[in-house]
Formats: structure tokens, C-alpha cells, sequence
């Protein structure tokens, strides 16, 4: 008991700052993304006994947890199961890679281009670039297969390349239907 | 630059920090959370098998009815709850049908009023068509920060149609925007059998409305006092509550599952 305790405190730890993260994106003022944080470490600890023991997996695991919760809350989607993801307005400013007045410009294409994705396919992209997880532990997030998620990972990419390259009243490449791969 | 790159950049919650587990906030919540002994059973609910299928009969009708008092300590928000709902008269009802579809953006020809029931100063709405539905549920007091009184909101499509003895729900929705203290709403389809619903909630028995094949019922939470361990009890895998529900179908018998085993998401 001592030892999972200890455990959990440790996620805890390395992952708090991580769900808070995941609820901001998901369109929740800061604030409110730590009382869902919470109420999704409640939950955790209530079943302490599932907690994984690889941190990675315990982190995948709070974010589907979490991910619940943000549904629980948000029934009226009437896609289903879908939560659509947030992108900031402005690149974060590095100065590494590109002029200023390019980054303004990217930053407008691709928040644009974004917003013309649908919620799962901002999902996709979110679960692996932001919360970087790996394919099998997004689709764990999701409730759906690994084939799935590379699936729709590589359609959101796609689409994402497709609008950032076409304007916004060109059609977009039909989205195939995902049933039967999830 | 990758485009994974250049959303890198772009990511909202950049502004986070990475010792944000090590603020007052977090350790107090930390603290709050650990207080208590981890629950002994694991809670992932097992899926129920509708093995048995009952030939159809009709549907009974029974209004709402919360048979038990209300223990512990309650948000005074809710001080005005009304065990015993009374219908709304029909000018209520035209009134907040019309409301409920204008917040869930849902048209009221396709969608008609299946209950609109008032509890003190709550009023409980819930919408139906053929393959949707919609719930609100709204304050007639105005509050400092709700001058036309608080409400909460919802809507999604109607679940599959249920075994004849049991529910189907898209899931209990916990709200916490729009309204100042925390309530449950729970609407879907009751199978043909079904006469009645009751819902065993943070100690309380909440008999929900039984219509025309469905059934709705919300109730507000009952604020934890010392009753953390029976509120941990009561909480699912997603954060909302899996109260026992009690089902009585029309041959007089009943019986008693959680709500989340007829949770067409689950």
C-alpha cells in the first residue's frame, strides 16, 4: 500500500502540470483545467488498484480518464465522442527558425487550418504532437484500435497539409469513413 | 520545419509550467485526494448482457417523484428543491420548451416537450425527437451573477432503443458551468416493460419521470460534509456519478443495476 502510494504520488507529480495541459487544450480556462485535473486524480485514486506502473502508461491512462470526464461534461456534442482541441492564435516566439512577419503569417494559415478540421482529427494530432504519446497509447486514450489512430492520424495530417495549401472555400479531400477500423 | 514542428509552436497550453505539481493548489489537492484510503473495489463496471428480450406491451406513464428526504448538508442554492415536483401548468410549459430549444439550438417542431417539471424554484425540461433529445434545467430566481437565474443545458442523440426491461442513456451529465453549485442530469429511453425509475443517489432516492418510452430525472449533489467515502462510492470511471438505479417493469417485479451498464457509451 506504502509502495502504490508512494507510486501515486509520483504520477502525481510528473503528470499534474501534463492533464492541466491536455484541459486547457480542450478549451477550459486554466482555473477550471485544474479542478478537472483534480476531480481526474480523484478518480485515480479511487482506483488506485488499475494504475499502471510504467509512468508513461500512467499518464496515458489519467489522460483517458481525463478525457472521460471532459465528455461527461460536454454531452451535447451530438457527433458523439469527440472533443475538439484548441490551437494558439501565435506561434510561440523562439526566434530559431523563421522571420517574424513568416511566423505571423504561418500562425494565421495553420490556426485557419485547423479550425477546418473535425474534432477527432484535431484529437488525433493533438494526442501525438502535444501530449506525445505514442500510437497505442493515444488509441487507448480514444477507445480505439492502434490501426485506427494511425488511420486517423494520418487523415488529420493530410487534411491539415490539404487546407494549409488551399483556400478556405476549396473542397477538401473526402473523409472516408472510419467505421470498421475502430 | 515539420508541421508537427510548427504545431509544437502553436500549442495552447505552452504557458503551463512544468512545476505547476508543486504549487499550493496542487499539493493542497494532493493532500485532499490522498486523505482518504483508495477505494478496495475496483469500479470499472461490467458490462451488462441483455440476454433477455420481453414482447412489448405499452408504455406506462408515471410523473416524478422524489420519495425520500434530503439528508446532509445541501448547496443553499438548492435550498428551494422540491422533493415533490408539481407539472409546469401549460403556459410554463409553452415557455420553457421554447427556452430549452433555443439553448440547444434544437428545432421545437422536430422536438417536443416530454416533461417540463418544477421543483421549488427549478425547472426541469427535456425535449425529444425522433432521434434526439434535450434537457435544461434552469432557475426561476435571479442571482446576483444570473439576473435571469441560472440554467444548464444539454443535447445529443436519442440512444438506441433499450431491452424491454431495461434503460438506454447517452450518460449522466455533471454540470458545473452555468449553474452555482453542482447537479445531475439523466435523461434516455425506457424500455416497454419499464414503469418505473428510481435512481439511489448520495443516499437519497430520486424517482425520475417515466413518459411515452422515456425517462429523465436530475438531482442536485449533495455537498460532501462527511460523506466523502459514500460520494467516492458513487463516482465513476469518468467523474460522473453510477447511482444504483432501481427499475419496476409492469409485471410488478423489479430490479436494481447501475446506470452505467445501460450507458450506450460504456
Amino acid at each position: 500500500m506504502a509502495e502504490t502510494r508512494e507510486q501515486y504520488e509520483q504520477v502525481y507529480a510528473h503528470t499534474y502540470a501534463d492533464l492541466v495541459r491536455f484541459v486547457i487544450r480542450r478549451g477550459h480556462p486554466p482555473d477550471q483545467a485544474e479542478d478537472l485535473a483534480a476531480e481526474a486524480f480523484t478518480v485515480a485514486w479511487q482506483r488506485l488498484s488499475d494504475l499502471p506502473g510504467e509512468l508513461g502508461e500512467a499518464r496515458a491512462w489519467l489522460f483517458g480518464i481525463t478525457r472521460h470526464l471532459l465528455l461527461a461534461q460536454r454531452r451535447s456534442d451530438s457527433r458523439g465522442q469527440a472533443l475538439s482541441v484548441r490551437i494558439a492564435g501565435q506561434a510561440a516566439l523562439d526566434g530559431q527558425t523563421l522571420e517574424h512577419d513568416d511566423l505571423v503569417a504561418t500562425s494565421v494559415d495553420l490556426a485557419n487550418a485547423w479550425a477546418r478540421l473535425s474534432a477527432p482529427h484535431q484529437e488525433a494530432l493533438s494526442l501525438s504532437v502535444w501530449e506525445g504519446l505514442t500510437g497505442a497509447q493515444a488509441a487507448r486514450v480514444l477507445g480505439i484500435s492502434p490501426v485506427a489512430f494511425r488511420i486517423r492520424l494520418s487523415r488529420a495530417r493530410g487534411l491539415l497539409r490539404h487546407h494549409l495549401g488551399t483556400p478556405s472555400d476549396a473542397a477538401a479531400p473526402t473523409a472516408r469513413s472510419e467505421k470498421g477500423f475502430v | 520545419m515539420t508541421l508537427d514542428d510548427q504545431l509544437r509552436r502553436h500549442d495552447p497550453a505552452r504557458d503551463v509550467p512544468d512545476d505547476l505539481a508543486r504549487s499550493p493548489r496542487a499539493m493542497a489537492t494532493l493532500a485532499r485526494v490522498t486523505a482518504t484510503g483508495p477505494s478496495a473495489t475496483p469500479l470499472r463496471p461490467v458490462r451488462r448482457t441483455h440476454a433477455a428480450r420481453y414482447a412489448l406491451v405499452a408504455v406506462v406513464a408515471v410523473a416524478g417523484l422524489v420519495v425520500a428526504p434530503i439528508l446532509g448538508a445541501d448547496d443553499a442554492a438548492f435550498a428551494t428543491w422540491d422533493a415533490d415536483p408539481r407539472p409546469a401548468t401549460a403556459q410554463e410549459a409553452a415557455r420553457y420548451a421554447k427556452e430549452c430549444a433555443g439553448w440547444t439550438r434544437v428545432p421545437l417542431g422536430d422536438y417536443q416537450p416530454q416533461v417540463v417539471e418544477v421543483r421549488g424554484s427549478w425547472v426541469m425540461t427535456y425535449l425529444a425527437s425522433a432521434d434526439g433529445e434535450a434537457q435544461c434545467l434552469r432557475s426561476t430566481a435571479p442571482s446576483p451573477d444570473f439576473v435571469d437565474g441560472e440554467n444548464e443545458s444539454m443535447s445529443g442523440p436519442l440512444a438506441e432503443t433499450p431491452p424491454a426491461d431495461g434503460l438506454a442513456t447517452i450518460g449522466v451529465l455533471k454540470t458545473s458551468g452555468g449553474l452555482s453549485s453542482t447537479q445531475f442530469m439523466v435523461a434516455g429511453k425506457a424500455g416497454s416493460k419499464v414503469t418505473g425509475v428510481v435512481f439511489e443517489a448520495q443516499g437519497r432516492r430520486v424517482r425520475a419521470t417515466v413518459t411515452n418510452g422515456r425517462f429523465t430525472a436530475w438531482w442536485p449533489q449533495r455537498e460532501p460534509d462527511n460523506l466523502w467515502g459514500l460520494l467516492m462510492d458513487e463516482t465513476g470511471f469518468n467523474g460522473s456519478t453510477n447511482p444504483r438505479v432501481s427499475i419496476t417493469l409492469s409485471d410488478g417485479t423489479s430490479h436494481t443495476e447501475r446506470i452505467r451498464d445501460y450507458d450506450v457509451n460504456y
